[in-house]
Protein backbone atom coordinates (compact mmCIF):
# COMPACT_ATOMS: atom_id res chain seq x y z
CA UNK A 1 0.00 0.00 0.00
CA UNK A 2 0.74 3.67 -0.60
CA UNK A 3 0.14 6.79 1.04
CA UNK A 4 -0.28 9.50 -0.84
CA UNK A 5 -1.07 13.16 -0.79
CA UNK A 6 -1.52 15.92 -3.01
CA UNK A 7 -3.42 19.25 -3.65
CA UNK A 8 -6.75 18.25 -5.82
CA UNK A 9 -8.47 21.60 -7.11
CA UNK A 10 -6.73 23.65 -4.49
CA UNK A 11 -7.71 20.93 -1.84
CA UNK A 12 -5.42 18.87 0.32
CA UNK A 13 -6.21 15.38 0.14
CA UNK A 14 -4.38 12.02 1.11
CA UNK A 15 -5.25 8.42 1.19
CA UNK A 16 -3.73 4.81 1.32
CA UNK A 17 -4.28 3.21 -1.92
CA UNK A 18 -2.87 -0.11 -3.33
CA UNK A 19 0.87 0.58 -5.02
CA UNK A 20 -1.05 -0.43 -8.77
CA UNK A 21 -3.40 2.60 -8.60
CA UNK A 22 -3.54 4.67 -11.50
CA UNK A 23 -4.01 8.58 -10.77
CA UNK A 24 -7.76 8.21 -12.71
CA UNK A 25 -8.57 5.70 -10.32
CA UNK A 26 -7.37 7.56 -7.16
CA UNK A 27 -9.55 10.81 -8.59
CA UNK A 28 -12.34 8.75 -9.52
CA UNK A 29 -13.14 6.34 -7.00
CA UNK A 30 -11.21 7.40 -4.11
CA UNK A 31 -11.95 11.26 -4.38
CA UNK A 32 -15.57 10.56 -6.23
CA UNK A 33 -14.45 13.36 -8.98
CA UNK A 34 -15.73 11.24 -11.61
CA UNK A 35 -15.06 14.43 -14.09
CA UNK A 36 -12.28 12.71 -15.34
CA UNK A 37 -13.56 10.14 -17.76
CA UNK A 38 -11.60 6.58 -18.77
CA UNK A 39 -11.34 5.96 -22.40
CA UNK A 40 -9.44 3.31 -23.25
CA UNK A 41 -6.99 2.59 -20.35
CA UNK A 42 -4.42 2.26 -23.16
CA UNK A 43 -3.13 5.93 -23.27
CA UNK A 44 -4.59 6.76 -26.37
CA UNK A 45 -7.50 8.23 -26.37
CA UNK A 46 -7.59 11.67 -23.78
CA UNK A 47 -10.61 11.50 -21.48
CA UNK A 48 -8.58 11.81 -18.77
CA UNK A 49 -6.12 14.64 -19.30
CA UNK A 50 -5.86 15.99 -16.38
CA UNK A 51 -3.16 18.81 -15.14
CA UNK A 52 -0.28 17.81 -12.89
CA UNK A 53 2.08 20.53 -11.89
CA UNK A 54 1.03 22.37 -14.67
CA UNK A 55 0.94 19.86 -17.06
CA UNK A 56 -1.33 18.04 -19.58
CA UNK A 57 -0.76 14.26 -18.05
CA UNK A 58 -2.65 11.25 -18.88
CA UNK A 59 -4.00 10.26 -16.08
CA UNK A 60 -4.89 7.00 -16.84
CA UNK A 61 -1.04 6.16 -17.69
CA UNK A 62 0.48 7.85 -14.06
CA UNK A 63 0.21 6.21 -10.41
CA UNK A 64 -1.22 8.34 -7.94
CA UNK A 65 1.62 7.16 -5.84
CA UNK A 66 4.04 8.99 -8.54
CA UNK A 67 1.31 11.78 -8.28
CA UNK A 68 1.74 12.16 -4.36
CA UNK A 69 3.39 15.80 -3.51
CA UNK A 70 2.26 17.09 -6.99
CA UNK A 71 -0.83 19.89 -7.45
CA UNK A 72 -3.60 18.52 -9.99
CA UNK A 73 -6.32 20.17 -11.63
CA UNK A 74 -9.40 18.52 -13.19
CA UNK A 75 -12.24 19.50 -15.14
CA UNK A 76 -14.02 20.30 -12.22
CA UNK A 77 -11.39 22.82 -11.20
CA UNK A 78 -11.70 25.35 -14.48
CA UNK A 79 -14.65 27.11 -14.36
CA UNK A 80 -14.48 29.57 -11.42
CA UNK A 81 -17.96 29.11 -9.41
CA UNK A 82 -20.59 29.30 -12.03
CA UNK A 83 -18.36 31.41 -14.28
CA UNK A 84 -17.24 28.53 -16.94
CA UNK A 85 -13.79 28.67 -17.75
CA UNK A 86 -12.63 30.17 -20.94
CA UNK A 87 -12.39 27.16 -23.14
CA UNK A 88 -15.61 25.51 -21.66
CA UNK A 89 -17.28 28.50 -22.78
CA UNK A 90 -15.49 28.26 -25.95
CA UNK A 91 -16.90 24.62 -26.14
CA UNK A 92 -20.64 25.51 -25.58
CA UNK A 93 -20.67 28.61 -27.84
CA UNK A 94 -19.37 26.07 -30.72
CA UNK A 95 -21.05 23.06 -30.17
CA UNK A 96 -17.35 21.46 -29.46
CA UNK A 97 -19.46 18.59 -27.73
CA UNK A 98 -21.95 16.11 -28.51
CA UNK A 99 -21.55 12.99 -26.21
CA UNK A 100 -19.75 14.80 -23.88
CA UNK A 101 -17.51 11.70 -23.16
CA UNK A 102 -14.08 13.10 -24.99
CA UNK A 103 -14.70 16.89 -23.74
CA UNK A 104 -13.26 16.85 -19.84
CA UNK A 105 -9.56 15.54 -21.65
CA UNK A 106 -10.41 18.08 -24.87
CA UNK A 107 -10.77 21.02 -22.59
CA UNK A 108 -7.77 20.26 -20.10
CA UNK A 109 -5.59 18.94 -23.13
CA UNK A 110 -7.00 22.70 -24.50
CA UNK A 111 -5.75 24.74 -22.09
CA UNK A 112 -2.79 22.78 -21.82
CA UNK A 113 -2.26 23.84 -25.13
CA UNK A 114 -3.31 27.30 -24.88
CA UNK A 115 -0.98 28.24 -22.39
CA UNK A 116 2.20 27.11 -24.06
CA UNK A 117 1.46 28.59 -27.38
CA UNK A 118 1.03 32.27 -25.62
CA UNK A 119 1.91 33.54 -29.12
CA UNK A 120 -1.53 32.21 -30.76
CA UNK A 121 -2.64 28.73 -32.24
CA UNK A 122 -3.61 28.12 -36.31
CA UNK A 123 -5.53 25.40 -36.91
CA UNK A 124 -2.76 22.56 -38.24
CA UNK A 125 -0.78 23.34 -34.81
CA UNK A 126 -4.27 22.74 -32.68
CA UNK A 127 -5.06 19.53 -35.05
CA UNK A 128 -1.84 18.26 -34.22
CA UNK A 129 -1.34 18.95 -30.64
CA UNK A 130 -4.92 16.90 -30.33
CA UNK A 131 -3.52 14.41 -31.63
CA UNK A 132 -3.77 12.64 -28.67
CA UNK A 133 -7.41 13.11 -27.82
CA UNK A 134 -9.95 11.06 -29.45
CA UNK A 135 -13.29 12.33 -30.43
CA UNK A 136 -15.94 10.06 -32.48
CA UNK A 137 -18.94 12.57 -32.34
CA UNK A 138 -17.61 16.20 -33.42
CA UNK A 139 -15.57 15.49 -36.49
CA UNK A 140 -13.07 17.35 -34.75
CA UNK A 141 -14.30 20.21 -36.76
CA UNK A 142 -15.94 22.43 -33.88
CA UNK A 143 -13.78 21.12 -31.37
CA UNK A 144 -10.63 23.07 -33.68
CA UNK A 145 -13.02 26.12 -34.18
CA UNK A 146 -13.53 26.24 -30.14
CA UNK A 147 -9.99 25.96 -29.06
CA UNK A 148 -8.72 28.71 -31.80
CA UNK A 149 -11.45 30.92 -30.20
CA UNK A 150 -10.48 30.29 -26.92
CA UNK A 151 -6.96 30.92 -27.46
CA UNK A 152 -7.75 33.99 -29.50
CA UNK A 153 -10.28 35.29 -26.22
CA UNK A 154 -7.93 34.52 -23.74
CA UNK A 155 -4.83 36.35 -25.96
CA UNK A 156 -6.65 38.83 -26.18
CA UNK A 157 -8.16 39.23 -22.33
CA UNK A 158 -4.32 38.83 -21.68
CA UNK A 159 -3.35 41.95 -23.61
CA UNK A 160 -5.92 43.57 -21.70
CA UNK A 161 -4.11 42.93 -18.68
CA UNK A 162 -1.01 43.76 -19.53
CA UNK A 163 -2.18 47.38 -21.00
CA UNK A 164 -3.93 47.72 -17.49
CA UNK A 165 -1.02 47.11 -15.55
CA UNK A 166 1.40 49.05 -17.81
CA UNK B 1 -19.16 2.41 -59.86
CA UNK B 2 -20.75 5.65 -61.09
CA UNK B 3 -17.34 6.94 -60.90
CA UNK B 4 -15.75 3.88 -62.84
CA UNK B 5 -17.95 4.15 -65.22
CA UNK B 6 -18.12 7.52 -66.11
CA UNK B 7 -13.76 7.55 -66.44
CA UNK B 8 -14.78 4.49 -68.82
CA UNK B 9 -17.35 6.17 -70.97
CA UNK B 10 -15.21 9.06 -70.95
CA UNK B 11 -17.66 11.46 -69.79
CA UNK B 12 -18.05 13.57 -66.05
CA UNK B 13 -18.48 11.77 -63.31
CA UNK B 14 -21.27 14.79 -62.52
CA UNK B 15 -22.72 14.87 -65.72
CA UNK B 16 -23.06 11.06 -65.45
CA UNK B 17 -24.75 11.35 -62.35
CA UNK B 18 -26.98 14.44 -63.53
CA UNK B 19 -28.55 12.56 -66.43
CA UNK B 20 -29.49 9.88 -64.23
CA UNK B 21 -31.21 12.00 -61.41
CA UNK B 22 -34.37 10.74 -60.46
CA UNK B 23 -36.60 14.46 -61.06
CA UNK B 24 -40.18 12.69 -61.10
CA UNK B 25 -42.01 12.54 -57.04
CA UNK B 26 -42.99 10.41 -56.04
CA UNK B 27 -40.97 7.79 -57.21
CA UNK B 28 -41.87 3.65 -56.46
CA UNK B 29 -38.55 1.91 -56.45
CA UNK B 30 -38.80 -1.80 -57.20
CA UNK B 31 -37.17 -2.56 -53.44
CA UNK B 32 -40.19 -1.45 -51.21
CA UNK B 33 -38.73 2.11 -50.73
CA UNK B 34 -41.19 5.41 -52.50
CA UNK B 35 -39.13 8.58 -52.81
CA UNK B 36 -40.94 11.35 -51.50
CA UNK B 37 -39.15 14.43 -52.20
CA UNK B 38 -35.94 15.65 -53.54
CA UNK B 39 -33.59 17.63 -55.70
CA UNK B 40 -30.12 16.22 -56.38
CA UNK B 41 -29.23 18.05 -59.07
CA UNK B 42 -29.08 21.49 -56.23
CA UNK B 43 -26.83 19.51 -54.10
CA UNK B 44 -24.79 18.43 -56.99
CA UNK B 45 -24.23 21.86 -57.88
CA UNK B 46 -23.77 23.28 -54.57
CA UNK B 47 -21.24 20.83 -53.56
CA UNK B 48 -19.41 21.67 -57.13
CA UNK B 49 -19.38 25.24 -56.52
CA UNK B 50 -18.12 25.36 -53.53
CA UNK B 51 -15.56 22.76 -54.05
CA UNK B 52 -14.34 24.76 -57.30
CA UNK B 53 -14.65 22.01 -59.13
CA UNK B 54 -14.11 23.68 -62.33
CA UNK B 55 -10.62 24.74 -61.35
CA UNK B 56 -9.42 21.43 -60.08
CA UNK B 57 -7.12 20.77 -63.62
CA UNK B 58 -5.09 23.70 -61.95
CA UNK B 59 -4.72 22.56 -58.68
CA UNK B 60 -3.28 18.91 -59.87
CA UNK B 61 -0.94 20.74 -62.29
CA UNK B 62 -0.02 22.77 -58.95
CA UNK B 63 0.54 19.68 -56.64
CA UNK B 64 2.05 17.67 -59.57
CA UNK B 65 5.38 20.31 -59.60
CA UNK B 66 5.48 19.73 -55.77
CA UNK B 67 5.62 16.07 -56.46
CA UNK B 68 1.94 15.23 -55.25
CA UNK B 69 -0.34 13.36 -57.25
CA UNK B 70 -3.70 15.36 -56.44
CA UNK B 71 -7.26 13.61 -56.81
CA UNK B 72 -10.63 14.56 -56.91
CA UNK B 73 -13.91 12.38 -56.40
CA UNK B 74 -17.57 12.89 -55.99
CA UNK B 75 -20.61 10.87 -54.64
CA UNK B 76 -24.38 11.09 -54.58
CA UNK B 77 -26.14 9.36 -52.18
CA UNK B 78 -29.51 9.01 -50.99
CA UNK B 79 -30.51 7.39 -48.04
CA UNK B 80 -33.73 5.70 -46.35
CA UNK B 81 -34.21 7.50 -42.54
CA UNK B 82 -36.85 7.89 -40.31
CA UNK B 83 -37.64 4.05 -39.59
CA UNK B 84 -40.31 2.97 -40.18
CA UNK B 85 -43.72 2.73 -40.59
CA UNK B 86 -44.62 -0.29 -38.65
CA UNK B 87 -46.09 -2.53 -41.26
CA UNK B 88 -43.32 -1.85 -43.91
CA UNK B 89 -40.73 -2.96 -41.18
CA UNK B 90 -43.33 -5.99 -40.25
CA UNK B 91 -43.48 -6.86 -44.06
CA UNK B 92 -39.46 -7.25 -43.81
CA UNK B 93 -39.71 -9.74 -41.05
CA UNK B 94 -39.11 -7.61 -38.21
CA UNK B 95 -40.67 -8.42 -35.08
CA UNK B 96 -41.07 -4.84 -33.56
CA UNK B 97 -43.48 -1.92 -34.72
CA UNK B 98 -41.09 1.33 -35.04
CA UNK B 99 -43.18 3.97 -34.10
CA UNK B 100 -42.00 6.82 -31.30
CA UNK B 101 -43.80 7.73 -28.62
CA UNK B 102 -44.70 11.06 -26.65
CA UNK B 103 -46.27 12.43 -23.94
CA UNK B 104 -46.37 16.76 -22.84
CA UNK B 105 -47.18 17.74 -19.51
CA UNK B 106 -47.59 21.12 -19.16
CA UNK B 107 -47.83 21.56 -15.14
CA UNK B 108 -49.50 23.79 -12.86
CA UNK B 109 -47.16 27.02 -13.10
CA UNK B 110 -47.06 26.39 -16.99
CA UNK B 111 -43.60 24.68 -17.23
CA UNK B 112 -43.37 21.83 -19.79
CA UNK B 113 -42.13 18.35 -19.32
CA UNK B 114 -41.92 16.12 -22.54
CA UNK B 115 -41.59 12.54 -22.21
CA UNK B 116 -39.78 11.14 -25.36
CA UNK B 117 -39.12 7.32 -26.27
CA UNK B 118 -36.13 8.49 -28.57
CA UNK B 119 -33.13 8.49 -25.98
CA UNK B 120 -30.51 11.74 -26.46
CA UNK B 121 -27.09 10.24 -26.39
CA UNK B 122 -25.49 13.88 -27.62
CA UNK B 123 -28.01 14.35 -30.57
CA UNK B 124 -29.31 17.25 -28.65
CA UNK B 125 -32.84 16.35 -27.77
CA UNK B 126 -32.75 18.29 -25.42
CA UNK B 127 -32.29 21.11 -27.19
CA UNK B 128 -34.38 20.87 -30.85
CA UNK B 129 -37.35 19.27 -28.97
CA UNK B 130 -37.78 22.02 -26.73
CA UNK B 131 -37.17 24.52 -29.68
CA UNK B 132 -40.60 22.67 -31.08
CA UNK B 133 -42.09 23.08 -27.53
CA UNK B 134 -40.97 26.58 -26.84
CA UNK B 135 -42.15 27.98 -30.64
CA UNK B 136 -45.14 26.52 -30.39
CA UNK B 137 -46.93 28.18 -27.09
CA UNK B 138 -44.50 30.76 -27.34
CA UNK B 139 -43.19 30.02 -23.77
CA UNK B 140 -39.11 30.61 -22.95
CA UNK B 141 -37.18 27.78 -24.27
CA UNK B 142 -35.78 27.30 -20.08
CA UNK B 143 -39.12 26.59 -19.47
CA UNK B 144 -39.37 23.52 -20.76
CA UNK B 145 -37.52 20.07 -19.78
CA UNK B 146 -36.93 16.92 -21.86
CA UNK B 147 -37.11 13.77 -20.34
CA UNK B 148 -35.57 10.73 -21.82
CA UNK B 149 -33.75 7.48 -21.15
CA UNK B 150 -35.67 6.64 -17.95
CA UNK B 151 -37.96 3.91 -18.44
CA UNK B 152 -39.73 4.99 -14.55
CA UNK B 153 -40.98 7.85 -16.36
CA UNK B 154 -41.66 7.02 -19.99
CA UNK B 155 -43.74 4.32 -20.42
CA UNK B 156 -42.75 3.24 -24.52
CA UNK B 157 -40.13 4.02 -27.09
CA UNK B 158 -38.47 2.77 -29.78
CA UNK B 159 -35.45 4.91 -29.83
CA UNK B 160 -32.36 6.77 -31.97
CA UNK B 161 -30.80 5.57 -34.84
CA UNK B 162 -31.60 5.49 -38.56
CA UNK B 163 -32.07 9.00 -38.38
CA UNK B 164 -35.68 8.91 -36.63
CA UNK B 165 -35.84 10.94 -33.36
CA UNK B 166 -36.61 13.51 -35.29
CA UNK B 167 -39.12 12.31 -38.38
CA UNK B 168 -40.27 10.07 -36.04
CA UNK B 169 -39.68 10.83 -32.25
CA UNK B 170 -40.76 14.72 -32.63
CA UNK B 171 -43.29 13.93 -35.28
CA UNK B 172 -45.23 12.11 -32.26
CA UNK B 173 -44.19 15.57 -29.95
CA UNK B 174 -46.01 17.06 -32.71
CA UNK B 175 -48.80 14.99 -32.37
CA UNK B 176 -49.13 15.63 -28.83
CA UNK B 177 -48.65 18.66 -29.14
CA UNK B 178 -51.44 19.71 -31.41
CA UNK B 179 -53.97 17.45 -29.06
CA UNK B 180 -52.53 19.95 -25.91
CA UNK B 181 -53.18 23.31 -27.84
CA UNK B 182 -56.44 22.14 -28.82
CA UNK B 183 -57.40 21.65 -25.15
CA UNK B 184 -55.64 24.61 -23.99
CA UNK B 185 -57.89 26.57 -26.73
CA UNK B 186 -61.32 24.87 -25.73
CA UNK B 187 -60.12 26.08 -22.23
CA UNK B 188 -59.26 29.79 -23.22
CA UNK B 189 -62.51 30.06 -25.25
CA UNK B 190 -64.15 29.07 -22.37
CA UNK B 191 -62.55 31.53 -19.80
CA UNK B 192 -62.83 34.46 -22.55
CA UNK B 193 -66.15 33.84 -23.69
CA UNK B 194 -65.30 33.78 -26.99
CA UNK B 195 -64.99 30.90 -30.14
CA UNK B 196 -62.64 28.26 -30.00
CA UNK B 197 -61.86 28.88 -33.59
CA UNK B 198 -60.83 32.60 -32.66
CA UNK B 199 -58.18 31.71 -30.05
CA UNK B 200 -54.42 32.01 -31.25
CA UNK B 201 -51.05 31.43 -29.32
CA UNK B 202 -48.82 34.36 -29.58
CA UNK B 203 -45.66 34.99 -27.41
CA UNK B 204 -46.53 33.09 -24.51
CA UNK B 205 -50.02 33.77 -24.44
CA UNK B 206 -53.50 32.97 -25.48
CA UNK B 207 -55.56 35.66 -27.16
CA UNK B 208 -58.72 36.29 -28.77
CA UNK B 209 -57.88 37.13 -32.28
CA UNK B 210 -59.05 40.98 -32.93
CA UNK B 211 -59.23 41.77 -29.44
CA UNK B 212 -57.20 42.98 -26.99
CA UNK B 213 -58.66 39.59 -24.87
CA UNK B 214 -55.64 37.42 -24.06
CA UNK B 215 -55.02 34.54 -21.01
CA UNK B 216 -51.12 34.42 -20.14
CA UNK B 217 -49.78 30.25 -21.04
CA UNK B 218 -49.11 29.95 -17.19
CA UNK B 219 -53.08 31.04 -15.77
CA UNK B 220 -54.04 28.85 -18.61
CA UNK B 221 -52.19 25.87 -17.25
CA UNK B 222 -53.24 26.56 -13.91
CA UNK B 223 -56.61 27.31 -14.80
CA UNK B 224 -56.52 23.61 -16.22
CA UNK B 225 -55.58 22.38 -12.72
CA UNK B 226 -57.82 23.96 -10.12
CA UNK B 227 -60.49 23.24 -12.88
CA UNK B 228 -62.93 25.72 -10.97
CA UNK B 229 -63.95 27.01 -14.74
CA UNK B 230 -64.08 23.97 -17.20
CA UNK B 231 -66.16 24.16 -20.01
CA UNK B 232 -69.09 21.36 -19.26
CA UNK B 233 -67.87 17.67 -19.14
CA UNK B 234 -64.02 18.60 -19.83
CA UNK B 235 -61.72 16.45 -17.67
CA UNK B 236 -59.27 18.24 -15.43
CA UNK B 237 -55.34 18.69 -16.02
CA UNK B 238 -52.84 19.26 -19.20
CA UNK B 239 -51.11 16.60 -20.11
CA UNK B 240 -51.64 14.33 -23.61
CA UNK B 241 -49.42 11.41 -24.86
CA UNK B 242 -48.95 10.36 -28.74
CA UNK B 243 -47.89 7.25 -30.51
CA UNK B 244 -46.47 8.41 -34.39
CA UNK B 245 -46.22 5.88 -37.03
CA UNK B 246 -44.65 7.25 -40.24
CA UNK B 247 -46.77 6.47 -43.16
CA UNK B 248 -43.19 6.45 -45.59
CA UNK B 249 -39.67 6.06 -44.49
CA UNK B 250 -37.66 9.64 -45.23
CA UNK B 251 -34.76 9.96 -48.05
CA UNK B 252 -32.20 12.34 -47.26
CA UNK B 253 -29.83 13.07 -49.98
CA UNK B 254 -26.74 14.83 -51.05
CA UNK B 255 -23.86 15.60 -52.90
CA UNK B 256 -20.31 15.05 -50.79
CA UNK B 257 -16.94 16.11 -53.01
CA UNK B 258 -13.30 15.10 -51.84
CA UNK B 259 -9.80 15.94 -53.26
CA UNK B 260 -7.05 14.62 -51.60
CA UNK B 261 -3.21 14.49 -52.27
CA UNK B 262 -1.43 11.85 -52.53
CA UNK B 263 2.44 11.39 -51.71
CA UNK B 264 3.22 9.20 -54.43
CA UNK B 265 6.93 7.85 -52.91
CA UNK B 266 4.58 6.99 -49.37
CA UNK B 267 1.10 6.28 -50.67
CA UNK B 268 0.43 8.53 -47.52
CA UNK B 269 -3.10 10.23 -48.23
CA UNK B 270 -4.12 13.44 -47.43
CA UNK B 271 -7.57 15.06 -47.59
CA UNK B 272 -7.00 18.47 -48.55
CA UNK B 273 -10.66 19.37 -48.98
CA UNK B 274 -13.83 18.09 -48.21
CA UNK B 275 -17.12 19.32 -49.38
CA UNK B 276 -20.80 18.50 -48.43
CA UNK B 277 -23.78 19.33 -49.71
CA UNK B 278 -27.44 17.62 -48.48
CA UNK B 279 -30.86 17.71 -48.31
CA UNK B 280 -32.22 16.84 -45.14
CA UNK B 281 -35.62 18.46 -44.90
CA UNK B 282 -36.74 21.38 -42.75
CA UNK B 283 -34.02 21.82 -40.33
CA UNK B 284 -34.88 23.00 -36.29
CA UNK B 285 -31.25 23.46 -35.46
CA UNK B 286 -28.35 23.75 -38.33
CA UNK B 287 -25.61 24.29 -35.61
CA UNK B 288 -26.98 20.46 -34.50
CA UNK B 289 -27.13 19.43 -37.94
CA UNK B 290 -24.22 20.59 -38.85
CA UNK B 291 -22.32 18.43 -35.85
CA UNK B 292 -24.20 15.88 -36.93
CA UNK B 293 -22.65 16.05 -40.53
CA UNK B 294 -19.12 16.72 -39.42
CA UNK B 295 -19.02 13.42 -37.06
CA UNK B 296 -20.86 11.51 -39.67
CA UNK B 297 -17.88 12.47 -42.19
CA UNK B 298 -15.13 11.91 -39.85
CA UNK B 299 -16.20 8.48 -39.24
CA UNK B 300 -16.44 8.12 -43.02
CA UNK B 301 -13.09 8.83 -43.96
CA UNK B 302 -11.80 6.82 -40.89
CA UNK B 303 -13.85 3.53 -43.09
CA UNK B 304 -11.93 4.96 -45.75
CA UNK B 305 -8.62 5.66 -44.64
CA UNK B 306 -7.71 4.05 -41.67
CA UNK B 307 -10.17 1.62 -39.39
CA UNK B 308 -9.47 -1.94 -40.28
CA UNK B 309 -10.49 -4.95 -38.12
CA UNK B 310 -8.04 -7.89 -38.48
CA UNK B 311 -8.74 -11.27 -36.99
CA UNK B 312 -6.13 -13.52 -36.77
CA UNK B 313 -6.85 -16.47 -39.08
CA UNK B 314 -5.83 -19.03 -37.09
CA UNK B 315 -7.41 -18.77 -33.59
CA UNK B 316 -9.72 -15.99 -34.87
CA UNK B 317 -8.71 -13.63 -32.10
CA UNK B 318 -9.26 -9.96 -32.86
CA UNK B 319 -6.07 -8.04 -33.50
CA UNK B 320 -7.31 -4.44 -33.65
CA UNK B 321 -9.00 -4.82 -30.28
CA UNK B 322 -8.09 -1.28 -28.66
CA UNK B 323 -7.08 1.92 -29.90
CA UNK B 324 -3.22 0.87 -30.07
CA UNK B 325 -4.29 -1.26 -32.66
CA UNK B 326 -7.38 0.28 -34.47
CA UNK B 327 -7.07 3.38 -35.84
CA UNK B 328 -9.44 5.60 -34.93
CA UNK B 329 -9.22 8.93 -37.26
CA UNK B 330 -7.30 11.70 -35.25
CA UNK B 331 -7.63 15.71 -35.20
CA UNK B 332 -4.42 15.95 -38.02
CA UNK B 333 -5.85 13.17 -39.92
CA UNK B 334 -9.04 15.65 -40.72
CA UNK B 335 -9.45 18.44 -42.53
CA UNK B 336 -12.35 21.61 -41.56
CA UNK B 337 -14.98 20.43 -43.62
CA UNK B 338 -16.86 22.91 -45.63
CA UNK B 339 -20.59 22.06 -45.55
CA UNK B 340 -24.32 23.27 -46.39
CA UNK B 341 -28.06 22.19 -46.71
CA UNK B 342 -30.39 23.05 -49.72
CA UNK B 343 -33.15 21.60 -48.34
CA UNK B 344 -36.65 19.83 -49.67
CA UNK B 345 -39.09 19.74 -46.77
CA UNK B 346 -40.25 16.00 -46.34
CA UNK B 347 -44.06 15.88 -47.11
CA UNK B 348 -44.20 12.49 -44.96
CA UNK B 349 -44.42 14.38 -41.66
CA UNK B 350 -45.69 17.34 -39.56
CA UNK B 351 -42.33 19.13 -39.36
CA UNK B 352 -40.95 18.25 -43.08
CA UNK B 353 -37.75 16.84 -41.55
CA UNK B 354 -35.65 14.18 -43.39
CA UNK B 355 -33.34 13.41 -40.98
CA UNK B 356 -29.28 13.61 -40.69
CA UNK B 357 -27.58 10.95 -38.49
CA UNK B 358 -26.06 8.93 -40.62
CA UNK B 359 -25.76 11.44 -43.66
CA UNK B 360 -22.15 11.88 -43.28
CA UNK B 361 -21.07 8.37 -42.70
CA UNK B 362 -22.70 7.39 -45.88
CA UNK B 363 -21.69 9.99 -48.53
CA UNK B 364 -17.86 10.45 -47.27
CA UNK B 365 -16.10 6.88 -48.11
CA UNK B 366 -16.97 6.66 -52.03
CA UNK B 367 -16.58 10.50 -52.52
CA UNK B 368 -12.60 10.10 -50.82
CA UNK B 369 -12.12 6.46 -52.60
CA UNK B 370 -13.03 8.09 -55.75
CA UNK B 371 -10.73 10.91 -55.19
CA UNK B 372 -7.73 8.57 -54.50
CA UNK B 373 -8.48 6.33 -57.46
CA UNK B 374 -8.78 9.81 -59.85
CA UNK B 375 -5.38 10.47 -58.00
CA UNK B 376 -3.47 7.68 -58.88
CA UNK B 377 -5.08 6.44 -61.82
CA UNK B 378 -6.21 2.85 -60.64
CA UNK B 379 -9.93 1.76 -59.90
CA UNK B 380 -8.90 -1.05 -58.17
CA UNK B 381 -8.53 0.44 -54.46
CA UNK B 382 -10.35 -1.42 -50.79
CA UNK B 383 -10.82 0.16 -48.13
CA UNK B 384 -9.12 0.88 -45.85
CA UNK B 385 -6.91 2.74 -47.91
CA UNK B 386 -4.08 2.85 -45.77
CA UNK B 387 -0.65 4.11 -47.34
CA UNK B 388 0.86 0.84 -48.20
CA UNK B 389 -2.38 -0.11 -50.48
CA UNK B 390 -2.07 3.27 -51.85
CA UNK B 391 1.39 2.79 -52.86
CA UNK B 392 0.93 -0.47 -54.38
CA UNK B 393 -2.34 0.00 -56.51
CA UNK B 394 -0.40 3.33 -57.53
CA UNK B 395 2.68 0.60 -58.40
CA UNK B 396 0.10 -1.53 -60.25
CA UNK B 397 -1.34 1.12 -61.86
CA UNK B 398 2.19 2.62 -63.48
CA UNK B 399 3.26 -0.90 -64.42
CA UNK B 400 0.83 -1.06 -67.43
Amino acid sequence: MSQVEMVVNGRKVSGTVEDRTLLVHYLREHLGMTGTHVGCDTSQCGACVVHMDGKAVKSCSILAAQASGSDIVTIEGLANGADLHPVQAAFREHHGLQCGFCTPGMIMAATDMIARHPEGLDEKTVRAELEGNICRCTGYHNIVKAILAASKAMGKAAKGKTKKAA
Amino acid sequence: MVETAARELGVSPAELRRKNFIREFPYQTPVIMAYDAGDYETSLEAAMKEADYAGFEKRREKAKKQGKLRGIGMSCYIEACGIAPSAAVGSLGAGVGLWESAEVRVNAVGTIEVLTGSHSHGQGHETTFSQIVADRFGVPIDSVSIVHGDTDKVQMGMGTYGSRSGAVGMSAVVKALDKVEAKAKKIAAHLMEADEGDIVIENGELKVAGTDKSVPWFQLALAAYTAHNLPDGMEPGLKEGAFYDPTNFTFPAGCYICEVEVDPDTGETEIVQFVAADDFGNIINPMIVEGQVHGGIAQGIGQALLEGAHYDPASGQLLTASYMDYTMPRADDLPSFKVSTSNTPCPGNPLGIKGCGEAGAIGSPPAVINAITNAIGNNDLAMPATAQKVWSALKAATKH
